[in-house]
């Protein structure tokens, strides 16, 4: 036995019937036993929906049969959403974390199959019970599909966005398991990110951001599907299915920038998107644990992604009378310039999310900016490349900035060509006054960040963000005290944020939104209009003294590496051993360690 | 492919570990030869796993050098990785598949083909003594039972070097036995072994060479008979006797050679400056004055001893 198997190669193993992460998890998740009790488990409940539903439609001369056969399909296909995106995301999350913890993952880095084959191996290998179960109630899928005479073609577009949820929700899975810092957090972060991702994201379609509701499967249900399922009076809206269609029958078309974009397509183009950023995640985590889950270039094309998606909703609604009314007459009975405020505000709060995430995972800590010097002195770098983890996230950041601030200009122009609002004087200097404070803060963020680390960050964000808000809500709440409440408040740039929406929403012509403090004479307008200012200039200059003090340290880091580096040692000295039966080198004598 | 000779397997040059603001590692420098086992011994915290984490390319070090067989683990992780098998600290199994099934994911994982798959399966069952439990679960296997499968999954590739974290922790006597005679056999075949423990007595009957680690610094480094050479300045002889001892200390420490003495019931314990010859004389003196010697021997230092003088005390 004395010859390795393969020097350096790869392998790649895609085909999830023959990799071996994919046998391993068949075989330990499908042992005879536990597979056939849960498949008789799940074909009897399925069993009973279909004969229960539609036995007793038919038989009670409720519901023709084709009827019956439609109704019997919804909770079929809850049963295999609960299978798959429940149950299957579940088996994803808690088994990488299981075997992330007991440090079992570590076996599979040492083998020579590439990342790609990894993940293909969790990703379809850890459900496969989950598949296994599907796959027993497609049969009776198949029947209710021939006998409700659902056309294929529409049913091919609901399992193309069921699986693309699918297998995003299984993704989700895997990157929480993958980056939690401490594996019992995995599950945590599993199910915290799902609930993000697809419950909670998905609320802000009701303002416009179509794009969060086609994280999940249900656009593509009630654009393609549900129409079909529907009970034998069109007109009479029985069943809760029916109820439901109408409130969302939105999407039979989705609006983006002038498009008008087939549900399918479009869930298929954001969960791409959000597939590829988790897919990015796992694989650099994959490659080398220690890595950032974003490089600097995903990074930006990260946030130039959202900005399009952002941007592209946003659009027909500030532009179009009729997207924006539809919106209007859906979810909002407000004023039009009060909806274009939460719509800017929108647009700032998903786009600062965005970068102020991308920036934090970006920025190097002193320890890796240590460990890319060495590693450049190694392969001969004067400098340390742009795209290194090592290097500063400051040129990535003002990209981010660029696309950001891209978007932005494209949203003022779709106010300024409207056809829902008049443009004013003075929304340019509300508009403008929100850019550059936008630009602002993510300078300071940055420079801090890198500079001091997550921790002091995060400090220096409660801090400035949330202490002042509180330390005002008591001076207003206890004292009364409007004005110095004000101005201790608007440290929060949300605060100062607000502020200046309220003052763009009066621009634009609603005086409903501005604070009631100012509408009732409790302030003087001017002071609001100073409280902005000056919270400008305080994050302005933040932004410059954080990157003078990022910079400096930066220098100084990269001199002591040098220092260290140019004395060839790492500044400390130890025994060394050489193997006295090596012939190349002379056998060190042996010595105790200098202390 | 770094500057050391063809047969250097481990080179590691100037490493430094750091986690934050704490370093785990300070200068590490081996250079570990073919057919070597080598063990690093040192107390809980010393930086043992952490080296073998950086050898093994799941750790990236602060600084230094390291490279597998030549191949320079910063540029080329995926061709050390190629030479090398990793046996972790407990090293865990997956409880819900059989022994003969998780090899068989390896060996797929490998690159190997059907029938060279399952010879090769065989093949290192039997080297680790495990043929008989090819369809036991893992998860139902005793502790060194375990450890043997996990040495038998890192053999699966026949790397040339074996990297091997505390195997020995929590196996009994006979299962150590069992693991010092296949780790023999392996270096035997030309391998290199490297292999941690902060229990001294598991690694000292088999290791070549030793290096002692401590608070992340490798206090002493060496073949252990060279060590044992260096640090011994007086041989300490035994000698029993028929009767109590402590009449006979005065004697003793007024001969030519011994230095202090100490009696213990039926047992002379002292410290003899001299070579073998000298030692015989004074067993023959001793003879020769009537004293009721019973056994007369050489004490020779072990890795505790070593241990001991060099301050490393933490470990057990």
């Amino acid at each position: 036995m004395t010859n390795e198997l393969s020097m350096g190669q790869r392998l790649t193993m895609l085909n999830v019937l023959t990799n071996p992460i994919c046998v391993q998890h068949r075989r330990a998740r499908m042992r005879w036993l536990p597979t056939m009790t849960w498949a008789l488990i799940t074909v009897t409940i399925v069993t009973f929906i279909v004969v229960l539903v539609f036995l007793s439609l038919t038989n009670r001369g409720i519901e023709d049969p084709v009827n019956a056969a439609k109704s019997a399909l919804v909770p079929l296909i809850i049963v295999q959403g609960v299978l798959l995106m429940g149950a299957g995301t579940s088996a994803v999350a808690t088994g990488i974390a299981r075997e992330r913890d007991r440090r079992l993952l570590d076996y599979h880095r040492m083998t020579p199959m590439s990342p790609a084959s990894k993940i293909i191996g969790y990703l379809f290998g850890l459900p496969s019970r989950e598949y296994f179960l599907f796959l027993l109630t497609l049969p009776f899928v198949a029947w209710a599909v021939w006998r409700a005479g659902v056309p294929l073609l529409k049913v091919a577009h609901f399992y193309t966005a069921f699986f693309s949820s699918v297998w995003l929700y299984h993704m989700t899975g895997l990157m929480a398991g993958m980056v939690s810092p401490k594996a019992w957090q995995s599950s945590f972060i599993s199910l915290g990110t799902v609930a993000g991702l697809y419950l909670v994201l998905p609320q802000f379609a009701r303002l416009g951001l179509s794009f969060f509701d086609f994280l999940t499967v249900r656009p593509t249900f009630y654009g393609m599907v549900a129409q079909e399922l529907e009970l034998a009076n069109p007109g009479e809206p029985s069943g809760w299915i029916t109820q439901r269609m109408l409130l969302v029958n939105q999407y039979e078309s989705v609006p983006f920038f002038g498009l008008q974009l087939n549900p399918t397509l479009f869930s298929l183009v954001v969960q791409v998107f959000a597939l590829t950023a988790m897919y990015h995640v796992v694989r650099r985590k994959w490659v080398d644990a220690a890595w950032h889950p974003f490089s600097k270039r995903f990074a930006v094309w990260f946030v130039a992604g959202m900005t399009v998606l952002l941007g592209g909703s946003l659009w027909p609604l500030l532009h179009n009378v009729s997207a924006h009314e539809a919106l209007i007459n859906r979810f909002y009975d407000g004023s039009p310039a009060v909806l274009m405020g939460l719509l800017v505000g929108l647009f700032f709060v998903v786009s600062a999310v965005a970068m102020l995430m991308s920036i934090s995972i970006i920025t190097p800590t002193r320890n890796t900016v240590r460990r890319g010097l060495r590693r450049a002195r190694k392969v001969g770098r004067p400098r340390l490349p742009l795209s290194w983890d090592a290097a500063s996230s400051l040129p990535a950041t003002m990209l981010m900035l660029g696309t950001a601030l891209g978007g932005y200009a494209l949203v003022v122009t779709a106010i300024r060509d409207s056809a829902v609002y008049v443009w004013r004087p003075g929304m340019g200097e509300w508009l403008l006054t929100l850019a550059v404070l936008g630009v602002a803060v993510t300078l300071a963020f940055q420079g801090m960040h890198e500079r001091f680390g997550q921790r002091a960050v995060i400090l220096g964000l409660f801090v400035l963000w949330v202490v002042p808000v509180m330390v005002s809500i008591v001076l207003l709440a206890a004292f009364d005290a409007w004005r110095p409440g004000m101005y201790i408040g608007a440290l929060c740039p949300a605060a100062a944020g607000g502020m200046s929406l309220s003052f763009l929403i009066d621009t634009a012509g609603d005086a409903v939104a501005r604070d009631r403090a100012i509408l009732t004479g409790t302030i003087a307008d001017h002071d609001a209009r100073q409280v902005i200012r000056l919270t400008v200039a305080f994050y302005v200059f933040l932004a410059v003294f954080a990157q003078v003090l990022r910079a400096d340290a930066r220098r100084r880091w990269r001199e002591a590496e040098s220092m260290a580096l140019g004395t060839g040692t790492s500044g400390e000295s130890a025994a060394s051993f050489t193997s006295p039966v090596s012939t190349s080198r002379p056998v060190s004598p042996l010595r105790p360690a200098a202390d | 492919m770094s500057s050391q000779g063809p047969d250097i397997l481990i080179h590691t040059a100037d490493v430094r570990v750091d986690y934050g603001d704490v370093t785990a590692v300070h200068g590490l420098n081996l250079d570990i030869a073919a057919g070597e086992v080598y063990g690093l011994i040192g107390p809980n915290g010393a930086g043992k796993t952490s080296t073998i984490r950086v050898l093994a390319t799941l750790l990236e070090p602060t600084y230094g050098e390291v490279a597998i067989a030549g191949h320079d683990t910063a540029t080329h992780a995926a061709d050390a990785r190629a030479v090398l098998g990793y046996m972790p600290d407990l090293a865990p199994v997956w409880d819900d598949l059989k022994v003969g099934e998780l090899l068989d994911v390896f060996a797929r994982a490998h690159g190997l083909r059907h029938h060279e798959r399952r010879r090769r399966v065989d093949e290192v069952l039997d080297v680790v003594s495990l043929a008989s439990k090819r369809n036991a679960m893992a998860g139902t296997l005793s502790r060194g039972m375990t450890q043997r499968l996990v040495l038998a999954k890192t053999l699966l590739h026949r790397p040339r070097v074996l990297l091997l974290d505390e195997p020995a922790s929590g196996l009994d006597p006979i299962a150590r036995i069992e693991l010092r005679d296949l780790l023999r056999r392996l270096a035997g075949e030309g391998r290199t072994v490297l292999v941690s423990s902060h229990i001294l007595t598991e690694l000292a009957d088999f290791c070549t060479s030793i290096g002692i680690m401590e608070t992340g610094r490798m206090k002493l480094a060496g073949p252990i008979e060279e060590l044992v050479e260096s640090l011994t300045e007086a041989t300490r002889l035994i000698i029993e006797l028929l009767e109590p001892a402590a009449g006979y200390e005065n004697l003793l420490r007024e001969t030519d050679g011994v230095g202090a003495v100490v009696a213990a019931e039926n047992v002379l314990d002292l410290e003899f400056r001299g070579d073998e010859r000298a030692a015989a004389g004074l067993l023959s003196d001793l003879i020769g004055r009537g004293v009721p010697v019973k056994g007369f021997y050489e004490k020779r230092k072990g890795v505790e001893d070593i241990m001991l003088e060099i301050g490393a005390k933490e470990v057990s």
